[in-house]
């Protein structure tokens, strides 16, 4: 009866490995934190969940670990590269996260009507301090059909910036432009000084190609147009194809279709990627002088690369100024008392300057989060300019937090778009666009394929 | 598995095809210049991504890996850098045999649940067989994707029915069974088709003797058809290994993307960085990854002789 | 058993045929007398089973275990505990009344395998058929209006148009490649034989990240001012005069070069499994040909191909099923753009980055509609296999 050994020799295996597993467990829950330790939060044992991974996943780990050393939790982040179809997946089968944050509030929006999530005003939020904290606009776009608040501001990108080459530009005796003519009269002295002036790339590495594209026509409308026409066309109260919205890609044609304006010429710009965007800059001597990008750019500059590369806000047109970003936003699909408590603690000014920068500056009581080279732009009007580390973070940092202040801080629209648009056919159109169809019969496209209901 | 595949390469020495009889039919130049030339076609983009593997970060941004040629014994031009930085970042170790845990099992498991299914529709009757066989294999279509959320619910809820219970919340998620199941049930239609397929091929008449000599199904399942379908059972074997080894989002959804359960498909894209282009640690990340899966082609190719089955034929 | 001679032999280190074997001779031989003893551990048998898979069940829950622990008794499980259960099912069938015995028997076999099928394909394909006739949120139905959408929207019409062209190409080269190079290799010695394989095959070990890697630095493509190409195809161009190309953006051929990768992903599927067919062509029969005059050609299209048929069926399917459901390698290559996606990657975008569920539900319907074809032509073959024997 051969069998009946191995039958019992897998039962004690399995026995003894069960016993074993037992150990272990209660071997890493008491080794906790050495802080205070003895708040509501000792012992909480959640995690966060949310896109970033390898460097900026693990600056939010380390800005976890400063929180758990501090109050004695056990807190973890789980990044993920699919986070998109995983967020969807977990939530829609019955499994999700306790907390997340994501950048697009539309998503958030969602996932409250679907009756997922914990409002802000039945978790104690107070909404008027907070609107007055993170700007009323951020706060808004939050509000779910039943009229509470979803979406909790965490941490700002910054997009109305124009990065350029100082060198070059202290030599030739180039001034920062303080208009979009000025811009583009720049643009032909650069040209007519035999060099280029412009890199874009709206390509990315993994995925479709456009996006970078529709942050440059946003910040073109939101001052063209003024924030009013802005938001009726997020919203849809305007059609896609307004004659506002045309002046606006004939403007942004004054500097991509320019003769000798872009490196590489406009209709090659959607197969380079935004992250090999900035390298020619870097050349000696540079290739261009000036990139469009968002302020989490720098992260792809070469080491000591903001000493060169600096930025300058993008100009104004008609007089008129913004300042488009997007931001990331936390979300509570489970309430519990820790969950709150620590939300409420991460959004305040002393916690966003540990998340800030790897050592969180002079500024910061606590800490930093310890990854060199991760800055993480302030949500909160508070957060000091000295949390960061680098000249071009606490220069943006300085004037987002004016920005929140004064609420002024307008969302990148694509972001508040349905997504079909926002990430679907606006995409393409600007693709479409650089690769020679007319604004008219783009901007006619988009609006054909906006969804109904 | 080992033990019984070897008995038959034994046994079947002399009926092995003489390898010279071959070569003096054909003359071996253009067939050896013909599959160089295919090879060379499939390995070149392989090469790309091994060379790059060791060039440093900043040569493979600036230019071609066929560059290196130029300047081979150039000791700048290469680095162990890269797989330093990979081998040694945490976790590496953890998500090794956290996918070991996922794969064997998940590969052991549907192969034996679909060989026996698989010997059933060759060679057993039993009413609307082929009907549900077909659904069998047709349901290979199903999508991955749009599996996900109704197993997760499952998984999470139990199971439903009209309002009836049929089982409870089992509490399986996040747990290694809930990923060997997931895999099994996405493996099964594929393993079953193949098997299915093999089996089926078999000569009758070697399973009627055995019949009237009074063998149960039972016994010439194990007995005869196991061991005649090694080739296939390793086949498959390969492939559900690999596909189980690859695979990031089922190990996503059922097990989490915590540390300590995370995969090596994991702790690669942890590596990488959302918006980065890593490419000096994703070709080295992807060639560690690669190794595993080739050991086990190169183990089980030895099954792939021929006269495994002709020889049993021939009895 | 007359065929002794082709018996495994059984080890001591073989426990999965020697159980059954024991016992069965055991019983065989000494006859009525250990009737009792046969109940009881026929009995015993499945019990035990469960049970162990039930302990096993709640340990493996464990996920704080120690890894090797659970890989070890994962693995023993695995392999000996599905195996018991199927041997204990098998010997409770043996104790129903004779007559039921052989009508129940099958279902021991097959039972299992239906039953996880059920659960992990059946039940989600139904779910989204049902999806697949509502709105947006899922919420309330609107009959056949997603179809609608599907088959007059423009973008999705071009992604049916490219699943079509990917279908009829992707299994075209992959198995005729695959099959050449099987034919070919064979003709070789064992061991080159084995490596030239192993290198072909070696696309398949590259997992989904690693191979859109590699195609990058093919494919790769830098505009004038960026630099030197690193992309190994424009370098090429280039080397013989041409102005830089960005491949992936050149319509309508892009779809080829994406193409190009999944054929060079599945040539190795091809080509094993047909390998394994041509070996287990009899030898004796390819001689017969070669003694009756046949040339190497004829002994291929005559002897070796009528043979490998059925299997020519199934690796076809497989790989035709696998480049309806192809989404990865646009979805990271193109994201769709440029005239490039395909209906997998259409779906999951609807679903998963639009959230349109019904949509997304509706195109998985047609994902599944599509292969009656091919389902119809493998019942045809399996019918013509069993006629056969």
């Amino acid at each position: 009866m051969r069998r009946f050994k191995w039958l019992a020799l897998l039962l004690a295996l399995a026995m003894v490995a069960a016993a074993c597993g037992d150990d272990d467990t209660t071997d890493t829950t008491s080794g906790g934190g050495g802080g205070n330790g003895d708040g509501i939060m000792a012992g909480a044992d959640f995690s966060l969940f949310g896109a970033p991974t390898g460097d900026e996943g693990d600056a939010l780990q380390g800005f976890l670990d400063v929180y758990n050393t501090e109050m004695g939790s056990e807190l973890q982040y789980e990044g993920s590269d699919a986070f998109e179809q995983e967020i969807v997946i977990r939530v829609d089968g019955g499994n999700p996260p306790d907390v997340a944050f994501a950048p697009q509030p539309a998503k958030i929006v969602e996932f409250a009507d679907q009756g997922e999530l914990a409002s802000l005003e039945d978790m104690g939020f107070d909404i008027a301090e907070m609107e007055a904290n993170h700007g009323k606009f951020w706060m808004d776009l939050g509000i779910a059909a039943d009229g509470e608040h979803y979406a909790i501001p965490w941490f700002p990108n910054f997009k109305s910036i124009i990065f350029y080459h100082e060198p070059t530009f202290t030599a030739n005796g180039y001034e920062i432009p303080a208009t979009y003519e000025d811009l583009v009269s720049l643009s032909e002295k650069i040209v007519a000084d035999g060099m280029t002036p412009w890199c874009f790339g709206f390509g990315q590495d993994a995925g479709p190609p456009g996006w970078p594209g529709t942050d440059w026509l946003e910040d073109i409308v939101v001052r063209n147009s003024g924030g009013e026409v802005f938001a009726q066309w997020f919203k849809h109260d305007i059609p896609f194809n307004d004659p506002e919205i045309i002046e606006a890609f004939d403007l942004f044609g004054e500097i991509m279709f320019g003769e000798g304006f872009v490196l590489g010429g406009a209709d090659n710009v959607a197969g380079v990627s935004f992250q090999q965007s900035p390298l020619p800059l870097f050349n000696d001597p540079p290739s261009c002088l000036m990139l469009k990008q968002g302020s989490f750019i720098q992260n792809f500059f070469p080491e000591g690369g903001t000493d060169i590369v600096k930025f300058f806000p993008f100009p104004t047109i008609g007089g008129n100024t913004g300042a488009l970003g997007g931001g990331d936003n936390l979300m509570v699909f489970n309430d519990s008392p820790q969950v709150v408590q620590a939300i409420k603690d991460w959004i305040t000014p002393e916690w966003g300057c540990v998340l800030a920068s790897a050592s969180g500056g002079t500024a910061s009581a606590l800490g930093g989060h310890g990854v060199a080279g991760v800055e993480r732009l302030p949500g909160h009007k508070d957060i000091s300019p000295d949390c960061y580390e680098t000249e071009g973070a606490k220069a943006i940092a300085t004037s987002i937090t004016g920005a929140l202040a004064s609420n002024t801080f307008v969302f990148d629209a694509s972001d508040l778009m349905p997504s079909e648009v926002g990430a679907g056919t606006f995409w393409e159109g600007m693709v479409d666009w650089v690769e020679g169809k007319s604004a008219q019969e783009v901007a006619d496209e988009i609006e054909a394929g906006w969804p109904t209901g | 598995m080992t033990a019984i595949a070897d008995a038959p390469v034994e046994h079947d020495v002399q009926a092995a095809p003489e390898p010279s009889f071959w070569q003096r039919l054909t003359n071996k130049w253009p067939v050896k210049l013909v599959v160089l030339a295919i090879i060379v076609i499939w390995l070149v983009p392989t090469l790309g991504m091994l060379i790059t593997s060791f060039r440093p970060r900043a040569d493979i941004d600036s230019s071609g890996w066929w560059t290196v040629f130029g300047n081979l014994f150039d000791s700048g031009s290469w680095t162990l850098e890269n797989y330093d930085e990979v081998l040694n970042k945490r976790g590496f170790g953890n998500a090794f045999l956290n996918t070991l845990s996922v794969t064997v099992p998940a590969t052991v498991i549907p192969i034996t649940v679909a060989a026996f299914a698989a010997y059933a529709f060759s060679w057993m009757n039993f009413p609307a067989r082929n009907l549900i066989f077909v659904i069998v294999v047709g349901l290979l279509v199903v999508p991955l994707q749009m599996a996900l959320i109704p197993i997760l619910r499952l998984y999470t809820g139990g199971g439903h029915f009209l309002g009836v219970t049929i089982f409870p919340d089992l509490n399986l998620n996040g747990t290694f069974l809930a990923v060997w199941l997931a895999h099994t049930g996405f493996g099964l239609p594929l393993a079953v088709y193949l098997l299915r397929n093999y089996m089926g091929s078999l000569p009758g008449s070697l399973i009627e003797s055995a019949e009237i000599d009074g063998a149960t199904h039972f016994q010439i399942f194990t007995r005869l058809i196991v061991p005649l379908s090694v080739p296939v059972l390793a086949s498959f074997a390969i492939f559900q290994f690999l596909w189980t080894w690859n695979d990031l989002l089922v190990a996503l959804i059922f097990l989490g993307g915590d540390s300590d359960v995370e995969v090596i498909t994991k702790a690669l894209t942890n590596l990488i960085g959302g918006r980065g282009e890593a490419f000096h640690l994703l070709t080295a990340g992807a060639f560690i990854s690669m190794v595993l899966p080739l050991v086990v082609f190169f183990s089980l190719q030895r099954f792939f002789v021929r006269g495994l089955t002709a020889g049993g034929v021939k009895g | 058993m007359t065929d002794k001679g082709h018996e495994p032999p059984v080890t001591t280190k073989e426990p999965r045929s020697s159980g059954p074997r024991a016992f069965s001779e055991e019983a065989q031989q000494r006859g009525p007398l250990v009737y009792a003893l046969r109940v009881a551990f026929a009995l015993a048998i499945p019990i035990a089973a469960f049970f162990l898979l039930w302990v096993t069940f709640d340990f493996l829950r464990d996920a704080e275990a120690n890894r090797f622990l659970v890989m070890a008794v994962a693995i023993l499980v695995g392999v000996f505990g599905v195996f018991a259960l199927y041997f204990g099912m098998d010997t409770v069938v043996n104790l129903l009344p004779e007559h039921v015995r052989e009508s129940v028997r099958p279902f021991v076999f097959v039972g299992p395998a239906l039953v996880i099928l059920s659960v992990y394909l059946v039940y989600p394909a139904i779910n989204t058929t049902i999806l697949s006739f509502k709105d947006r949120d899922g919420e309330s139905f609107v009959g056949f209006d997603n179809f609608q959408e599907i088959f007059t929207n423009a973008d999705t019409l071009i992604s049916i148009r490219n699943s079509v062209l990917w279908v009829i190409l992707v299994p075209f080269f992959a198995v005729a490649i695959g099959l050449g190079f099987a034919v070919l290799v064979d003709k070789l010695s064992s061991r080159a034989e084995s490596l030239s394989k192993s290198m072909i095959f070696m696309p398949m070990a590259i997992s989904f990240v690693g191979a859109s890697i590699v195609w990058r630095f093919v494919y790769s493509f830098r505009p004038p001012g960026f630099g030197e190409q690193i992309g190994l195809l424009n370098s090429i161009w280039e080397g013989i005069g041409f102005e830089a190309i960005d491949w992936l953006r050149q319509e309508p051929f892009n779809n080829l070069y994406l193409m190009v990768i999944l054929i060079w992903l599945q040539t190795g599927f091809a080509m094993v499994i047909l390998s394994s067919a041509i070996k287990a062509v009899p030898e004796d029969i390819l001689e017969a040909a070669r003694i009756d005059g046949a040339n190497e050609f004829q002994v291929f299209w005559r002897v070796i191909f009528p043979t490998i048929a059925s299997t020519m069926v199934v690796v076809t399917t497989t790989i035709v099923i696998t480049v309806w459901k192809v989404f990865d390698i646009v979805f990271v290559m193109t994201g769709g753009q440029d005239d490039t996606s395909v209906v997998a990657e259409r779906m999951v975008t609807e679903f998963f980055t639009f959230r349109n569920d019904g949509v997304g539900a509706a195109l998985a319907v047609v994902l599944f509609l599509a292969v009656i074809p091919i389902m119809y032509i493998n019942v045809r073959q399996f019918r013509a296999q069993e006629e056969l024997r």
